[in-house]
C-alpha cells in the first residue's frame, strides 16, 4: 500500500501541475481565507490585549474594593455607598497593603456631574484622585499632553483633551462642575485647566474630568471617604487569586466590601471580546465557504476534462476507492500549498502588524468605535491560530473535494472511455 | 484450455425509451493462446463484445465465465480485481496518462497489483520497453512519442503484468500503415512468446489478415467464426 500511496501522490503532483494557473488561483483562494483568518485572529487579540490593558490602566485598576453593595450600582455611581479610605494610613488601605502582591494602592472619588463652560454644559465622569498616590495604579499622567499634573487642594483639573477641544476649553480657562453631593443636594465648583490628557482610553478623552481627591471629597461632603480603592498588583496572573483571597481576608477582618477584578468590572467589553471570537469564527466559515466553491470547482473541472482518464484507469483496474483517494489527495495538495502560503504571508503580515501596527486615527479619525482603544492597533503572535489555519486548510479541501471526487469515481467505465 | 465462454449474451442499451440491441445472443468459446480479432462494421457490436469481456460493461441477459469465473456474481469490486490481475487493455487512442512518463504509464499496473519491489517494477519496466523498442525513451510523456510509439507503450503496459487476456479495440486504427503493421507485429510476436490470449476488434482487412481467429460480426450477431491460415494466407 505504501508504494501505492507513493506511485498516487506523485500522480496527484503532477495532475496538479497540469493546470498551473487554475491550481495556482484555487491554492490563492485556499490561501487569502487562511490569511485573512490568521490576521483578523491577530488583530482581534491585539485588540483585547490593548483593551484590557487600557482598562486596566485608566479605568478599573487591576482589583478595586468599594462599599457593600457599590458594585452592583455602580453605573449609577452612587455616593451613599462609601468607605472610610480617604487616606494612606486608614485600616483597610493598610490591610490591603500588607498583601505582597499588592504593588500599589489608591483611592479614587468616582461621580456624575455636568461640565459647564459658560455657554454649554456636558454629562461627565468626574474622579477624584490622589495625585501621589494615583500613579502608583494608574498611568493617567503619562498621558498629559499639555498642562500639568494636579496638586492636592487646589481646585483645578485634568480634562480629556477631545473633551476640551468640545467645550473650547485650554489650559487656564475656568469651568464649572455641578453635581449632587453625597447628601443629594446641588453643588456647583470652578475649576481652571490645569492639564489636557490624550491616552488610548477613548472613555477618558472624550468625558472624564480630574480633580483633586481632597477637593472633591471637600465639595462632596464626603471628608475622608471614597467611592473606591484600587489596586495595582505585580502581575495581571494574580488579579483572580488576589481578588478572592481579599474577599475573604477583608470580609473576616470585619470589612463589609465588595472586591471586584477589573474582568468583573468590565463585563460589557468582554462580552464585546466573545462576540468578536464569534465573529472571526463566522467570518472564517464565509471565507472558507468561498475558497470551497472554488476547490468543488477546480476538481470538478477536472474530473470532466479527465472522464476519458478516469475510464482508463478503471479499465487498468483501479477501483471507485482509488479514484476518489487520486482527487483527494489533489485536493489534499491544494489545501496544504493554501495552507503553506498562507501560513508564510500570515507571519509575514503579522510581522508588521506586531511591530508597526495599524493607525487607527488615519481611517476612523477620532471617532469613538465603543471600545476602550483608540490610536494605533497592533497584532499579537499566536502560532496556535496558524497551525490551525493550517489544519483547516488541510482538512477542509479533501472535505469539500470529496463530492466531486466520488461521482468521478462513480462515472460507468464505457462512458468515460468513450467520452472524447 | 477453454478461459472464456460466452453463452447467449445479450446486450440493450437505452436511448430514451427504446431499448437498442448492440448484441443479440453471442455464443463464443476462446481457448488460452488465441490470436483472434472480431471484425465487422461501425455498430456491429464488436466493442461492445470487448467492454462485456474486459469485465467494463455487464450483459442484459446471457452469461459470461472467464477464467473459470461467472462475471455476473461478481461485484464491481471484485470486477476491478480481475481487471486488475487478468486483462491488459489497448485502446485505439492509445489512453496513456499524459502527465506520466512512458516508464510510470508502464509501472502503473503493477504498483497497483502491489506484489513487486521498485527495483523489481524497475526491472520489467525497462524489459518491457526493450521488448516494444523503446529503450531510452522512458523518461519522455506521450505528447513527446510518435502515435506508433505511445501504441507501443499502451502495449507495455497492457503486458507488463503478465495477464491472461489482452483486449484491444481497434489498436490501428489511429496510426498509418507502417506503425500500424509494427504495432500489429509486435502483438503477434507477444502472443506467440509470452502465450497470453488476444483479442482485438478491427474493420481494417490488414488487421484482420494478422488474426488466427476471425469472429465477424453483423447486426449484434456472429455471422462467422474461422480459423485462419496465415501461412497459406502468406503462400
Amino acid at each position: 500500500m505504501p508504494r501505492q500511496i507513493n506511485y498516487y501522490v506523485r500522480l496527484a503532483l503532477k495532475n496538479l501541475a497540469r493546470h498551473r494557473r487554475r491550481t495556482l488561483l484555487t491554492v490563492l483562494a485556499v490561501a487569502v481565507g487562511l490569511w485573512a483568518f490568521i490576521v483578523m485572529d491577530s488583530l482581534l487579540a491585539g485588540v483585547d490585549r490593548d483593551s484590557g490593558r487600557n482598562v486596566i490602566d485608566l479605568e478599573t485598576s487591576h482589583v478595586q474594593v468599594s462599599a457593600a453593595g457599590y458594585f452592583a450600582h455602580r453605573d449609577e455611581l452612587p455616593l451613599d455607598k462609601t468607605l472610610a479610605a480617604g487616606t494612606a494610613d486608614s485600616k483597610l488601605i493598610k490591610m490591603i497593603r500588607s498583601d505582597s502582591r499588592v504593588s500599589g494602592v489608591t483611592s479614587r472619588i468616582r461621580f456624575a456631574a455636568q461640565l459647564n463652560n459658560g455657554t454649554d454644559e456636558f454629562p461627565v465622569v468626574a474622579v477624584g484622585l490622589d495625585p501621589h498616590r494615583d500613579p502608583e495604579v494608574f498611568t493617567l499622567t503619562d498621558y498629559i499632553v499639555a498642562g500639568r499634573k494636579l496638586q492636592n487642594g487646589e481646585y483645578g483639573a485634568s480634562l480629556g483633551k477631545k473633551l476640551a477641544e468640545l467645550m473650547e476649553l485650554k489650559i487656564g480657562d475656568s469651568f464649572t462642575l455641578v453635581m449632587r453631593t453625597a447628601a443629594n443636594t446641588f453643588q456647583a465648583i470652578d475649576l481652571e485647566v490645569v492639564g489636557l490628557v490624550n491616552s488610548p482610553h477613548p472613555m477618558v478623552n472624550t468625558g472624564m474630568v480630574f480633580l483633586p481627591l481632597d477637593v472633591a471629597a471637600n465639595v462632596l461632603g464626603l471628608d475622608g471617604r471614597v467611592t473606591e480603592i484600587d489596586l495595582r498588583l505585580g502581575g495581571e496572573e494574580a488579579v483572580d487569586r488576589v481578588t478572592k483571597d481579599l474577599r475573604s481576608s477583608l470580609k473576616s477582618s470585619g470589612f463589609n466590601v465588595d472586591v471586584s477584578s477589573w474582568k468583573d468590572l468590565s463585563g460589557s467589553f468582554l462580552a464585546i471580546s466573545q462576540g468578536k471570537r464569534l465573529y472571526n469564527g463566522i467570518f472564517l466559515g464565509l471565507v472558507m465557504v468561498i475558497a470551497a466553491v472554488g476547490i468543488v470547482n477546480s476538481v470538478l473541472l477536472a474530473t470532466i476534462e479527465r472522464t476519458r482518464e478516469i475510464g482508463t484507469l478503471k479499465a487498468i483496474g483501479m477501483n471507485e476507492g482509488d479514484i476518489v483517494r487520486l482527487f483527494l489527495l489533489e485536493s489534499t495538495g491544494i489545501g496544504l500549498l493554501g495552507g503553506i502560503v498562507a501560513v508564510g504571508l500570515g507571519i509575514a503580515t503579522n510581522l508588521y502588524l506586531v511591530n508597526v501596527g495599524i493607525d487607527l486615527t488615519s481611517m476612523i479619525g477620532d471617532m469613538e468605535v465603543g471600545y476602550p482603544i483608540n490610536g494605533v492597533i497592533y497584532g499579537v503572535w499566536n502560532w496556535t491560530t496558524m497551525v490551525v489555519a493550517f489544519l483547516f486548510g488541510l482538512a477542509i479541501c479533501p472535505l469539500v473535494g470529496w463530492w466531486p471526487s466520488r461521482n468521478a469515481a462513480r462515472k460507468d467505465p464505457v462512458e468515460a472511455l468513450r467520452h472524447a | 484450455m477453454k478461459v472464456l465462454e460466452l453463452t447467449n449474451v445479450t446486450k440493450e442499451y437505452t436511448q430514451g425509451k427504446m431499448q437498442v440491441p448492440a448484441l443479440r445472443g453471442v455464443n463464443l468459446s476462446v481457448e488460452a493462446g488465441e490470436f483472434l480479432s472480431f471484425a465487422g462494421p461501425s455498430g456491429s457490436g464488436k466493442t461492445t463484445l470487448l467492454n462485456l469481456i474486459g469485465c467494463l460493461d455487464r450483459p442484459t441477459a446471457g452469461s459470461i465465465e472467464l477464467a473459470g469465473r461467472e462475471l455476473a456474481k461478481l461485484t464491481p469490486l471484485e470486477l476491478a480485481r480481475v481487471r486488475r490481475q487478468e486483462i491488459g487493455f489497448i485502446f485505439q487512442s492509445f489512453n496513456l496518462i499524459p502527465v506520466l512518463t512512458a516508464f510510470e504509464n508502464i509501472e502503473m499496473p503493477l504498483v497497483m497489483l502491489n506484489r513487486f519491489t521498485p527495483a523489481e517494477i524497475r526491472e520489467k519496466v525497462m524489459a518491457a520497453l526493450e521488448e516494444v523498442g523503446l529503450a531510452g525513451l522512458e523518461s519522455r510523456r506521450p505528447a513527446e512519442l510518435s502515435g506508433g510509439q505511445q501504441q507501443r507503450v499502451a502495449i507495455a503496459r497492457a503486458l507488463i503484468k503478465n495477464p491472461k487476456f489482452v483486449l484491444a479495440d481497434e489498436p490501428t486504427a489511429n496510426l498509418d500503415s507502417e506503425n500500424g503493421q509494427a504495432v500489429l507485429d509486435l502483438m503477434a510476436r507477444m502472443n506467440q512468446k509470452n502465450g497470453v490470449t488476444f483479442i482485438f476488434s478491427t474493420h481494417d482487412p490488414m488487421v484482420m489478415g494478422y488474426a488466427r481467429r476471425l469472429v465477424r460480426l453483423k447486426d449484434g450477431r456472429i455471422a462467422s467464426d474461422e480459423e485462419v491460415d496465415r501461412h497459406a494466407k502468406a503462400n
